[in-house]
């Protein structure tokens, strides 16, 4: 226990103020009663350090505040960088309309300027956009992954995650809630349901899939695209709920995909499903048949597809058959969360390409094999892609 | 402009906030609305800034912020409260004192505390603030005046100026040891 000597300080008026507020008196006056009781100068040494334990307006937050709150933070700054980026979007194409007018109206007697990059207003300018998180939102509580990651329901009311190099996390979760896993752009992510259906999430989407499937009907919802095989079950029909029509599915291999800047559509590996839109229902599609959404009529149209074209990314690559260049890049670009601006001027919307893609954790290998299959050449500098006209130089 | 990311935001936010949030309750805010404010300060930090290293003092800029943010929201608030501007301005800062000491007897702590209490209940709100970030927070007399958005000589008067009650006793105590050789 502290010594009544130096107790004696620590209740002392003089002593509490000099410790807070030191003043030029209260100095002096200590240094004189040091000068005249040499002995108490140990005690009043040993007094202060005392004094500097007590805490003054120490308050502490809990960890489930802390915690709260910096979701809170996460969830806004990333609201806020999808606005942003919409807005850089917009400035990107009138930027580039500004290029053109500049290009043609500068360059035109400049044939032989000496930036390669100018020669040509024909170019569509790519730029990488800052990563987001993985975020898995079951029940009340998030969780923030860096990189892709596969996860598992239980059976014991628990998720296993495991994601990339990390050790498989276990996150317990109750019966009865609705749990969302969200995948940014330049992200994949793999689920099995509780009923042992296995998707395969594609970068920008997000499902909402319930802990466990207890009730009579399976139902999802999904933006974005997946590729999915439903455990078949014929006592529980599964339902994928998308933001325009429902899938009803009847134990089957499937890709959903209903990004907003693509146009929406389903297509059967497997099995046989029905789409049921406002407008239209019980369109039941075939294997091999692709069902593209009509936003104008809310109904379907159907043609024959190759499945694997359109199922090949989940399996690491992408394939393109006479695709617009332009929906190559966007596929490419949700892939790895870059952004394209495509100005309306350019011959090269109305380019193809044809060949496989494989998706390589290298983006310049991707944009490589793109030049291969379109023709076109592109340019990295600054953090910037410039695709161009192979022909034109 | 590019943004600071939230992962490299992520530490600073930890290592700051128990004393960011001690800052805010002290001033004589409810735990929500300081946590709130917490919330826009850093959002502010990662929109306006692209870079941790734009600001030439992160703590101290993230006091200042954190005051300035409440004093916005108390403005705000002021047409339910009925708060003139004057009342608006003037925090209410307390500090609360804790001792959590095994080598102080309860009794002893206790009487301990109603001393400093006693002490600092002779402040003005200002005076109390300018100890708090002098004393707990170690800042110079500079970086308080940052904070406060006051002057540094108006941050020294603060604190130099001794209590009336103070003199007298020193006085006497001159006396006493005059008198004593």
């Amino acid at each position: 226990m502290i010594k009544l000597e130096i107790l004696r300080y620590l209740k002392d008026e003089r002593f509490i103020e000099w410790m807070l507020k030191p003043t030029d008196e209260l100095d002096s006056y200590w240094e004189v009663f040091a000068a005249a009781h040499p002995e108490e100068v140990a005690h009043i040494e040993q007094a202060k350090a005392y004094f500097k334990r007590i805490k003054l307006g120490h308050y502490q937050t809990t960890a489930q505040q802390r915690t709260e709150t910096l979701n809170a933070l996460h969830k806004s700054l990333n609201a806020h960088r999808r606005k942003k980026q919409i807005r850089r979007i917009a400035y990107g194409v009138v930027a580039c309309a500004i290029i053109v007018v500049l290009s043609l109206t500068y360059f035109y007697g400049y044939m032989h300027s000496s930036s390669e990059l100018t020669e040509t207003a024909d170019y569509i300018v790519g730029s990488e956009l800052e990563s987001e998180s993985i975020l898995l939102i079951t029940g009340g509580t998030s969780t923030v992954f860096d990189s892709d990651v596969a996860i598992a329901i239980n059976q014991d009311q628990s998720v296993s995650v495991s994601s990339g190099d990390s050790e498989t996390r276990t996150i317990a979760i109750d019966e009865d809630t609705t749990n969302k896993l969200i995948v940014p752009y330049g992200k994949r992510s793999q689920v099995t349901l509780a009923d042992g259906s296995r998707v395969w999430l594609n970068s920008g989407s997000s499902l909402e899939f319930p802990s466990s499937f207890e009730k009579g009907e399976r139902e999802v919802s999904l933006t974005g695209e997946m590729y999915i095989e439903v455990a078949s079950n014929t006592d529980k029909p599964f339902y994928v709920y998308t933001p325009h029509y429902r899938v009803n599915v009847y134990g089957t291999a499937f890709n959903v995909s209903t990004y907003r800047d693509s146009p929406s559509s389903v297509v059967l590996v497997e099995g046989s499903i029905a789409l049921q839109s406002q407008q239209q229902d019980g369109v039941l599609l075939m294997p091999n048949e692709q069902a593209i959404f009509s936003p104008s009529t809310g109904g379907f149209e159907k043609r024959k597809v190759d499945p694997a074209l359109l199922t090949s990314w989940k399996d690491g690559y992408l394939t393109f058959e006479d695709t617009p260049i332009s929906e190559a890049l966007k596929q490419i670009g949700r892939y790895y969360n870059l952004s394209f601006n495509f100005g309306e001027h350019v011959s090269l919307q109305g380019m193809t390409c044809t060949g496989k893609i494989i998706l390589s954790d290298n983006v310049n290998n991707v944009m490589t094999a793109l030049s291969l299959i379109s023709g076109m050449a592109y340019k990295m500098e600054e953090g910037l892609i410039y695709m161009y006209n192979n022909n034109d130089e | 402009m590019a943004n600071i990311e939230f992962s490299s935001i992520e530490h600073v936010y930890n290592a700051n906030l128990d004393i960011l949030y001690s800052y805010g309750v002290s001033i004589g805010f409810t735990e929500h609305i300081v946590m709130d404010a917490i919330h826009d300060v850093f959002f502010k930090l990662c929109t306006q800034y692209s870079s941790l290293s734009e600001i030439d003092n992160l703590k101290s800029y993230l006091f200042r912020s954190l005051r300035n943010r409440l004093i916005d929201i108390k403005r705000t608030n002021r047409e339910f409260a009925e708060l003139s501007d004057r009342e608006v301005d003037d925090l209410p800062f307390q500090i609360r004192v804790t001792i959590e000491d095994d080598l102080i007897k309860k009794e002893d702590a206790r009487e301990i505390k109603q001393q400093i209490e006693a002490f600092l209940s002779l402040l003005t709100p200002r005076q109390r603030e300018v100890i708090y970030l002098r004393y707990m927070m170690e800042y110079s007399y500079e970086e308080v005046a940052e904070i406060m958005q006051i002057s540094v000589l108006a941050t020294r008067n603060l604190v130099s100026r001794s209590l009336a009650k103070l003199k007298d006793k020193t006085l006497i105590f001159y006396l006493l040891i005059s008198l004593a050789i």
